[in-house]
């Protein structure tokens, strides 16, 4: 006869157990994850052990994080995001593995140039130019040459895991870096008086 | 450094997002089960999750997770 869904609290208390208890729930969970996971990475290339592996990994974790447990969701939701974390790093490393990132560090060292555009009118080739000249001078005069890299590495589509990873950082770090840059951008934009409205016109 | 169109437009967008309080991706991890429940059931985004709402906007990478979170949850549903 199939067990009553659990509810959240049985989860976790079951998940601790080290007895026959703990022992059928995490079986439970590990089909959860093993499903959910099949299901959104199968297109993506995983093949059943590869799923099964994240499923794996992702019940340590649980069970090592389950007083982060706060109930605001249903458990098994919670114990399908970090499954998520686990898989999706995963892929984007095998992903990004081979890129080398020292000629994305090259990149962010030489002088900015843009893509060369004919606007329809005069006035939004002058716009254009305006954001532009602006963006290369942020870039060029108010970041430092880490948040250089960081933002050349981000705009070639680089997960921040992966860039935390080469420059020997840590993601929260990384992330700090990152925000800081934009908000560089953003202020700088501001002191210009370049308004969204202008740069919808032109880039949107 | 060359910088496509495209690339610029991500530029220009993350820079419009960007606020002053954000959350990271561990932050964001933390709220993402929850996040998803919402998004599944097609309920408005509580206070206590724009936060995570703000950070999707920004970082690719979490929001990848989140659709697949989504659909995994919205086909638990059905």
């Amino acid at each position: 006869m199939r067990r009553a869904p659990r509810e959240n609290a049985e989860w976790v208390r079951a998940i601790a157990d080290d007895g026959a208890d703990g022992e059928a729930a995490r079986r439970d969970l590990r089909e959860v994850l093993v499903t959910g996971l099949m299901r959104v990475l199968t297109a993506r290339g995983a093949d059943e052990d590869l799923c099964e592996d994240f499923a794996q990994e992702a019940l340590l974790r649980v069970r090592e994080r389950l007083g982060g447990f706060r109930g605001e969701s249903r458990f098994t939701s919670w114990a399908l995001s970090i499954a998520m974390r686990i898989a999706f790093d995963d892929l984007r490393h095998k992903r990004w593995r081979d890129v080398s990132f020292d000629a994305m560090l090259e990149g962010a060292r030489s002088p900015l140039v843009f893509e060369p555009r004919v606007e329809a009118t005069q006035e939004r080739s002058a716009v254009r130019e305006r954001v532009l000249r602006a963006l290369a001078d942020v870039i060029e005069g108010k970041l430092t040459e880490k948040q250089r890299a960081v933002l050349v590495a981000e705009l070639e589509g680089m997960p921040h895991a992966e860039i935390a990873e080469r420059l020997g950082m840590k993601q929260n770090a990384l992330y700090k870096l990152s925000h800081d840059a934009r908000k560089s951008v953003k202020v700088h934009l501001e002191a210009l008086g370049i308004c969204e409205a202008d740069v919808l016109w032109v880039f949107e | 450094m060359r910088l496509r169109d495209e690339q610029v437009r991500s530029l220009l967008n993350a820079s419009r997002e960007t606020r002053d309080v954000e959350i990271d991706c561990d932050d964001f991890l933390s709220l993402m089960a929850e996040y998803a429940e919402v998004r599944a059931e097609g309920r408005a985004v509580p206070e206590g999750l724009e936060k995570a709402c703000a950070h999707e906007r920004l970082c690719a990478s979490c929001r990848e997770e989140l659709a697949a979170l989504v659909e995994i949850v919205s086909g638990a549903r059905r």
